[in-house]
C-alpha cells in the first residue's frame, strides 16, 4: 500500500481520471472527495461487508419455515389496508 | 439438465432458464449460475438457487410491495453487466434473512439488492451508496408504518 501525506486542499491523482481531495479534517474524522468517471463504482467497505455477512446468513435460510408464512401474510393484510 | 438442492432435492430445470451472476453474489463470488424457483403459494417470495452448490439458495422478495418508496437507480454500468438492450427486462428482488426467531422477524437487505435481466439471463448484486436503508428491514414490522424501519442491530 502507497502511504502519503497530503494537507487539506491537496489532492491526489490516480490514473488519467481519477482525483481525490482531503476537504476537511476534524479529530479523527477525513472528509474526502472524489472525481472520478460515472462507470467506477464506489463503495464505503463496510458497506460491502455487511451486504457479504448478511449474505451468508441468507445462504443457510431454511426453506421449511415458510410454511409459515401464509398465516403471517394473511395476519398482514387487514392492517396494511386499514393503514391507507 | 438436472440440478442437486438440498432443500428441493433433485430438479429438473431447462439450460434457458440458467441465470449468469458473473460476479457471483458478495461472498460467493465464486458461484455464478443460479435458477429462480417460485415460492408456491407466495409470488412475493421466489428462491435464487445456486446451481454449482446444492446447499446455497437465497430467499428473495420483491422490496416495492413491502417498502412503499423503495427505488433502486441502476447505472449505466449496472446495465451494461445486465445487457439491458429494451424496456422491461430487468426485475429487483431483496434478499431475505430469517433470524432463528422466526419468520415473523424476516429482514429483507435493501442495500444490496439483487437485480437480474430475466430476459437475457444475467444478474447482480448492486451496493447502494448513499441511501438511509439498512441490510436488514422488517418486512412486517410490529407497527405499520409508512417507512421502512430498520431493525435492531
Amino acid at each position: 500500500m502507497l502511504v502519503l501525506t497530503r494537507k487539506v486542499g491537496e489532492t491526489i491523482l490516480i490514473g488519467d481520471n481519477i482525483r481525490i481531495t482531503v476537504v476537511a479534517m476534524e479529530e479523527d474524522k477525513v472528509r474526502i472527495g472524489i472525481d472520478a468517471p460515472r462507470e467506477l463504482a464506489i463503495l464505503r467497505q463496510e458497506l460491502v461487508d455487511a451486504v457479504r455477512r448478511e449474505n451468508q446468513a441468507a445462504a443457510a435460510t431454511d426453506a421449511a419455515v415458510l410454511s409459515q408464512l401464509p398465516d403471517l401474510l394473511a395476519h398482514q393484510a387487514p392492517k396494511a389496508q386499514k393503514a391507507e | 439438465m438436472q440440478i442437486q438442492t438440498t432443500r428441493f432435492g433433485t430438479l429438473e430445470i431447462d439450460e434457458q432458464e440458467v441465470i449468469k451472476f458473473p460476479s457471483g453474489m458478495l461472498g460467493f463470488e465464486e458461484l455464478n449460475d443460479y435458477v429462480l424457483l417460485p415460492v408456491s403459494g407466495n409470488p412475493a417470495f421466489t428462491w435464487l438457487q445456486a446451481v454449482q452448490e446444492p446447499a446455497v439458495a437465497f430467499l428473495l422478495v420483491d422490496p416495492f410491495l413491502f417498502f412503499q418508496g423503495y427505488e433502486v437507480e441502476l447505472q449505466p454500468r449496472h446495465e451494461q453487466a445486465l445487457q439491458v438492450d429494451g424496456p422491461d427486462q430487468v426485475a429487483v428482488y431483496a434478499v431475505v434473512t430469517i433470524p432463528p426467531s422466526g419468520v415473523k422477524d424476516m429482514m429483507a437487505n435493501l442495500v444490496g439488492p439483487v437485480a437480474i435481466n430475466l430476459v437475457k439471463k444475467r444478474g447482480l448484486q448492486l451496493v447502494l451508496e448513499g441511501t438511509g436503508y439498512t441490510t436488514r428491514h422488517l418486512l412486517f414490522p410490529r407497527q405499520p408504518g409508512q417507512h421502512p424501519r430498520a431493525a435492531a442491530r
